[in-house]
């Protein structure tokens, strides 16, 4: 059984035992109860969005039938092509005005560069001082991209005069064509730098406080704890959370990938070992709590069909590699390094390997690691995600490496998947698309890891050696949230399927997930690591680093994976599958 | 769980109890002025790094979030998906 601390009531372990099953823990037990609260979210979310598809996405295939006919027309993508390709992604169910005001009410403090304070406040005079230095060259952007599009116009033009049948014209409009897309985004960057709009995230943020309070208050208070306690506890713990998401969205951090989980952990830390955790926020330091309900909502993210975004290439590299890399890393730690602790072996192979703080979240929650080890492994991925973020591009721009094979070896190496994206977008827009389509195949994983860790950990490393575990007793052990991870992956990747890709992309990606599960996810993994800070001393956390095991795990495997990842990377889009490399 | 495979040792913890005195106080002070100095001191000098200013720039303008930890945490994913997922269904030469 996990130890329980003096005067907390919060375990060391990321995730407890629960013993044997009985019907009263379907609302007794934290595992139940996050599973409830996270379907109560997911629920509401789909009866939001659902019954409310935008009024454009009956066009869609219109949009399609446009592009299938241009295809066939032409042996590059015309101008109507990319034209209806664009209209069709520009559908999406949270632009809706009540998407908006979700969005609104639930969005984290914005970015600052010197001032915190326009982290929550910015006034109509400060947006419009903002945007006067930006309008003249977001006006010359404009003009460029229209005199690009004539220029794309009066070569395509030419080509067809040719029947598309002369291959220097098709060049040439093919050419002028990705001109224009690119003097396109260049204007929509533009705009969007004198775009800027005043706002006041205080009210909003005091609002989503009281939601949460009482949300996961009377879930407290149905397990037989105080309301009152939790409710006045409560605030201290969002607050710290509010100034994390602010230390993240201050310029210089965000661009080196240095996110809410790092400093809600720092800011959790700074207090629980100068002054102590005060007595009377300890009914708000709930780790588990906040983190299976997180991971419940995760669950609906894992959408397996999100693997074929790629073909087969992206298959055989996020789903090949990465297992493959975690497998010998863990036996690397346990039989060469001798890493003190599986659970810490384990949780640091899976965020290498996979995706980093997340794959770090489910994996340690599913093998019941200690809280310690999740700051530990989480703290590493993030050092190293900084280095590999640019290292990795500026080692492919210097040895001349194609964008889609560094895009793709980014994608399955780099652990944090949105330094993944930036460190793509470092060596152009199709490195970019091609490294964040791969990491978001390899985001998918986490289920099955989860699911496959939960059980070995039950059935294998959690029993006397040789002796033999029966199922049920395999179910007693078996962290039930993971139940609850598993059925919303599988409940939102059917009606993904059955919904179709397109109108799945606008409803559920773009409106279920991305207009309101998601954004509730990392408030509840934000008040988590908080909690992980206020709960955590530094004498045991320094005493994981003894020898430097860790990060020698943590080398060893991410070079395997660099070389390991390269190889199948070209591999796959260069010998056995290059018509998708064509095609990209 | 008793027979968990660890050799850490469990200090005691100092999480757990409030700490009489003046100097946790001050620990605490220098600790929230390091935060700033971290931000801003060794966020800019990181900066000079070769190929930071580029990565910086590159984040501004796709407007990325580099911290994030799912697909569905910043748009890049979606669009890249979106796009590609288009350049395969309906490539260039096929006929209907």
């Amino acid at each position: 059984m996990a130890k329980e601390t003096g005067k907390s009531q919060e375990p060391d372990y990321v995730v407890l035992d629960s013993g044997k099953t009985t019907l009263k823990d379907l609302y007794t037990k934290e595992d139940w109860m996050a599973i409830w609260l996270g379907f109560i979210i997911l629920i509401v979310g789909l009866l939001i969005y659902l019954p409310n598809p935008p009024e454009k996405a009956a066009e869609i295939p219109k949009y399609n039938a446009t592009m299938k006919e241009e295809a066939a027309k032409a042996p590059f993508k015309t101008i109507e092509w990319y034209n209806a390709s664009s209209s069709k992604r520009g559908i999406r169910a949270r632009d809706q005005e009540f998407g908006k005001t979700i969005q609104n009410f639930l969005a984290a403090p914005s970015s600052w560069s010197s001032n915190p304070i326009d982290a929550l406040y910015r006034s109509k005079e400060a947006a419009e001082a903002m945007n006067a230095p930006h309008k003249e060259a977001a006006d010359k952007a404009k003009t460029a991209e229209d005199a690009a599009l004539a220029a794309a116009k009066a070569a395509q033009g030419a080509a067809a005069a040719a029947t598309f049948k002369d291959a220097a014209l098709n060049t040439t409009a093919d050419k002028a064509i990705k001109d224009w897309q690119s003097a396109k985004e260049k204007a929509s960057k533009a705009k969007a730098k004198a775009s800027n709009k005043p706002y006041n995230r205080v009210p909003y943020l005091i609002g989503l406080c009281v939601i949460l309070a009482f949300f996961f208050g009377i879930g407290k208070a149905i397990m037989g704890q105080s309301l009152g306690k939790f409710l006045v506890a409560f605030p201290a713990v969002f607050i710290l959370a509010v100034l994390a998401y602010m230390a993240e969205t201050q310029n210089l951090m965000s661009y080196w990938g240095f996110g809410f989980p790092l400093w809600a952990i720092l800011f959790g830390l700074l207090i629980s070992n100068t002054i102590g955790t005060p007595k009377w926020i300890k009914p708000a330091v709930a780790t588990e709590y906040f983190i299976k309900t997180g991971l419940v909502l995760l669950g609906a993210e894992i959408l397996f069909n999100k693997i074929l975004a790629i073909g087969k290439p992206g298959i055989v590299i996020a789903w090949v590699c990465t297992p493959v890399t975690l497998i010998l890393t863990y036996w690397f730690g346990q039989r060469i390094v001798k890493m003190p602790s599986k659970t810490l072996n384990i949780t640091i192979s899976s965020d290498m390997s996979v995706c980093g703080v997340s794959a770090a979240i489910a994996t340690a929650a599913a093998c019941k690691a200690k809280k310690e080890e999740l700051t530990l492994a989480i703290g590493l991925s993030m050092v190293f995600t900084a280095i590999c973020m640019v290292a990795q591009p500026a080692f492919a721009k210097l040895v001349g490496m194609p964008e889609i094979l560094a895009g793709a070896w980014m994608g399955g190496t780099i652990d944090a998947t949105g330094a993944v994206a930036a460190a793509g977008a470092f060596l152009g827009e199709k490195a970019l698309y091609v490294a964040a389509t791969l990491k978001m195949i390899q985001n998918v994983l986490i289920g099955v890891i989860a699911f496959c860790v939960a059980v070995y950990w039950c059935a294998k490393v959690e029993c006397q050696p040789g002796a033999k575990v029966s199922w049920w007793e395999v179910w007693y052990r078996f962290p039930k949230f993971v139940v609850g991870f598993i059925v919303a992956s599988i409940a939102f990747s059917l009606i993904d399927q059955n919904v179709g890709k397109d109108m799945s992309t606008v409803m559920i990606d773009q409106g279920v997930l991305r207009g309101f599960t998601r954004i509730s996810r990392e408030w509840f993994f934000a008040l988590a690591f908080t909690c992980i800070g206020l709960d955590t001393n530094f004498r045991e956390l320094a005493a994981y680093f003894k020898g430097g095991k860790p990060v020698t795990l943590y080398v060893v495997g991410q070079s395997f994976q660099l070389c390991f990842v390269l190889l199948v990377a070209y591999i796959m889009f260069y010998i056995v599958f290059p018509e998708v490399t064509a095609a990209l | 769980m008793s027979d968990r495979d660890t050799s850490i040792p469990t200090p005691a913890c100092a999480a757990e109890t409030p700490q009489a005195g003046v100097r946790p106080w001050l620990k605490l002070i220098i600790g929230i002025a390091l935060i700033p100095v971290f931000i801003f001191g060794v966020g800019s000098l990181a900066q000079r790094i070769p190929g930071a200013r580029h990565m910086a720039q590159v984040v501004d303008d796709y407007d990325l979030r580099p911290s994030a930890i799912y697909y569905t945490d910043f748009e890049a994913s979606a669009e890249g998906s979106e796009r590609i997922r288009d350049s395969l269904d309906y490539a260039p030469g096929r006929k209907p």
